[in-house]
């Protein structure tokens, strides 16, 4: 083949100028450390990292429902546990004042603690920390419970609404515990009810019927605490899956790295050999391209 | 046998090395310039006269050659069409995927990302007024940039018709040169040197029309040259057949129920007829492809995506509550309009916007599913869900993992907003790699093929210094012989004849 001197020039230019874009991408990943910045430049790896990024970004989302969960689940256990105690309290006053050796006067005497206790146990119910009714369902904006002082009955203005929480793929959590699920408010025997029946019991002196309370006292007693068990099991889930989340949230970089990071190692002796035959391009170059039978004739 | 005639024989050597120098010369001048053709003086014997014994008349030199490899010009130019076609496309493509979104930052996904956020924000506290305009400026910000990456694309289609009519310049005076040159080499087909580099000028031309539209040429005998776009001839040994470029509104995608999208584009015609030039290779053929498919197509799957989305987030938010109680009339309120504020969305490609409503009454949005009861009867539900009822906005929220979107680029299965648009880029992306590594692999042909062209065509200063030696010996010697001759003649002139003088 016949070789010119514009053949030599401009084949050694084009290489010089391959080695060069080469360079330059070769110091572009290792400087921002991403092999990859548009989705053309690897398009398989393009799309993970696009998968991943969008996962992120759902994760956010979980961690956040789950904080909120987590604000009303512990808001929710602690008022439940306030009114377990109410009510073991209630049912100590009642073995106490149900002993037949106290005079009536003596019963009369301490209604005023039972009075407390139902405001106690009403306001504990009512808790509108830290977002408001914790008991009301859905309607958390005013006091969901109500105690008529002169009959004993309960009204109770909530709904049924479960505040349902996305915290996973496909996990969904009720972070609320509505106050139907608290106790049966239409029947006589509810615990506010009760507790206003005690302090009834207790001003009119009458032994009997404040015996007869103990009963519902205990059973609503035993319902808070199974109440109190559901909250710390939930409690339980809420740092599972925190913890779960943590570990994929890792899992998630890993993958990012992969589908978008820069292997160092390869990436930098992919620059030397790069770099090496790029002065040698240089060098052949200035060598060849220069002399013709011009420089050599007298 | 004249007396002078070895002179004259002698002369023509001298005349035709200085001519083979000339040559030379104008090699080594034009040893770098583009598309030049080497030369050569082809020498042939002059024949003897009608003397019997006598030697040749000397040299005439017949013709200049001009060295050139019609095959190889053709296997050149079929490349150049491509690496023009591909380029382009390349580098227009890596515009559009500017445009549509990097890995980085795609605006349309984080936007699309934050109105969902938002809606997952408003489920948490639904009567929270703050969060209520959030959900409203979040899906401000979406559209905003739906509609921002939308004009953008138009804009791109604009820029490219633009680029579309310079090319229709580009070619029409490459035609008229062309149509000048065709006439100038019938004209001048008795000076070799003239017309040789009256075809190279025309080899130039031919290279470039074939890198800018993809053109195929047949060359005829007498040097003229006819040249086809697609199968319209735009030149001919007659003559040229401009193409014209006149712009008109022009509608695309418009499918039932949508009326598409309606821009002024450039319609290509031949010559003053109305048979539509459509170039499918060279620079021009990838710029009417991006004008016409790629870009229109990023534009139908945005609309596809901002439609879908928008229509089932008005269907949610306008829904009966979960226990089949229709909202009353004035609850109805779309959270996405036509441009012009009409409750349904428009038929036009991103005709599209915020209900101006909400925009200034974020309490308009309904966060709850469940109806209450008015205080009074007739007790149907009609009052305002709850406060704290937060699962509608939780059922449009999770539309975020519904699929719900479907067609082009995803074909008939049905995907989520993000899937589908990690499908667009995918397929951008892929686009643009695969007319990258194309562009990659006709740019490596076009060097080979120039490499070849080069090696029959190009200037090789070793080769020209070579022939200046030996031209110059050979008038050396020439003038040697003349010489010689000059003094035999002296001789025989001024000394002979002198006996006895």
């Amino acid at each position: 083949m016949r070789v010119t001197n514009q053949m030599m020039a401009s084949s050694s230019l084009a290489h010089i100028n391959a080695l060069r874009s080469r360079t330059a991408a070769l110091m572009d990943q290792i400087s921002s450390g991403e092999r990859i910045t548009r989705v053309s430049e690897d398009p398989a790896a393009g799309a993970a990292a696009m998968r991943v990024n969008s996962r992120f970004e759902v994760m956010k989302q979980w961690s956040t429902n789950l904080d909120d969960a987590k604000t009303w689940v512990r808001a929710t256990e602690s008022a439940v546990t306030d009114v377990s105690s109410l009510l073991t309290k209630a049912k100590d006053l009642a073995i106490t004042a149900s002993n037949d050796t106290l005079s009536p006067e003596t019963r009369q005497q301490i209604a005023p603690q039972a009075d407390q206790l139902l405001q106690d146990l009403l306001a504990a119910l009512n808790d509108l920390e830290p977002n408001g009714a914790l008991f009301g369902g859905f309607q958390t904006s005013g006091k969901p419970f109500s105690v008529d002082l002169t009959t004993g009955t309960v009204t109770y203005s909530g709904d049924s609404g479960d505040m349902q929480r996305d915290v996973g793929p496909g996990v969904t959590l009720v972070a609320n515990m509505h106050g139907n699920r608290v106790d049966n408010w239409a029947s006589g025997n509810n615990m506010l009810t009760t507790v206003w029946n005690l302090s009834q019991a207790l001003k009119a002196g009458d032994g009997a019927a404040v015996r007869a309370t103990m009963t519902n006292l205990e059973t609503a007693r035993q319902k808070t605490v199974s109440l109190r068990a559901e909250m710390g099991a939930r409690d339980q889930r809420i740092e599972h899956l925190e913890s779960k989340m943590a570990d994929t949230l890792l899992q998630l970089e890993n993958m990012l790295e992969q589908a978008q990071g820069v292997d160092m190692e390869k990436a930098i002796m992919d620059l030397t050999s790069a770099e090496t035959t790029y002065r040698a391009a240089l060098q052949v170059g200035a060598r060849v391209m220069p002399p013709t039978l011009a420089d050599f004739l007298r | 046998m004249s007396t002078f005639n070895s002179l004259y024989t002698v002369r023509s050597g001298l005349d035709a090395a200085r001519r083979a120098l000339d040559v030379v010369g104008q090699n080594i001048a034009n040893a770098s310039t583009a598309g030049y053709s080497r030369q050569e003086v082809s020498f042939v014997a002059a024949e003897p006269g009608q003397v019997i014994n006598s030697a040749g008349r000397g040299i005439s030199d017949a013709n200049v050659l001009r060295y050139r490899d019609e095959f190889l010009d053709r296997q050149y130019r079929n490349r150049a069409g491509s690496q023009g076609y591909f380029d382009t496309l390349s580098t227009h493509l890596a515009q559009v995927e500017e445009i549509v979104g990097t890995l980085a930052d795609g605006n349309v996904r984080t936007a699309l990302g934050a109105f969902f956020t938002s809606w997952d924000n408003l489920a948490l506290r639904p009567s929270d007024p703050a969060l209520r305009r959030q959900v409203v400026s979040a899906t401000e910000e979406f559209l905003a940039q739906a509609r921002a990456t939308f004009d953008d694309l138009a804009r791109t289609r604009s820029e490219l018709d633009e680029a579309i009519r310079d090319k229709v310049g580009d070619i029409n005076s490459a035609t008229q040169q062309l149509e000048a040159l065709n006439q100038a080499i019938v004209s001048e087909k008795n000076n070799p040197q003239k017309t040789n580099e009256l075809l190279d000028q025309r080899d130039r031309l031919l290279d470039s029309l074939a890198k800018l539209a993809g053109t195929s040429n047949v060359l005829h005998n007498d040097g003229t040259v006819t040249v086809f776009l697609g199968s319209l001839p735009i030149v001919d040994p007659n003559g040229s057949f401009p193409i014209d470029a006149a712009a008109a509104m022009q509608t695309i995608g418009a499918v039932a129920p949508l009326t598409g999208f309606t821009q002024e584009t450039t319609r290509l015609t031949w010559n003053g007829t109305t048979n539509s030039v459509t170039p499918t290779s060279g620079e021009i053929g990838a710029l009417l492809s991006l004008r016409d498919k790629a870009v229109p197509e990023q534009m139908q799957y945005l609309d596809n995506l901002v439609r879908t989305l928008a229509t089932q987030v008005n269907t949610l938010h306008m829904a009966a509550d979960k226990n089949g109680n229709p909202l009353p009339a004035a609850m109805q309120v779309p959270i996405f309009t036509s441009s012009s504020g009409a409750a349904t969305l428009g038929t036009g490609w991103m005709d599209i916007a915020v209900n101006p409503a909400l925009k200034a009454d974020p309490s308009l949005l309904v966060a709850g599913d469940t109806l209450l009861a008015p205080p009074a009867p007739p007790a149907a539900p009609t009052s305002p869900p709850a406060p704290s009822d937060g699962e509608r906005a939780l059922k449009i929220a999770r539309l975020r993992d519904a699929k719900i979107l479907t067609g082009a680029p995803v074909g008939t299965s049905q995907v989520t907003a993000g899937e589908y648009m990690r499908s667009v880029s995918s397929v951008l992306g892929l686009q643009l790699q695969q007319a990258v590594r194309k562009g990659d692999a006709a740019g490596l042909q076009v060097a080979q093929a120039e490499k070849y062209r080069q090696s029959v065509s190009g200037v090789s200063i070793d080769d020209e210094m070579t022939k200046m030696i030996q031209f110059q010996q050979a008038y050396n010697a020439a003038a040697r012989v003349m010489t010689t001759l000059d003094e035999m003649l002296d001789i025989m002139i001024n000394r002979t004849g002198v006996v006895g003088r």
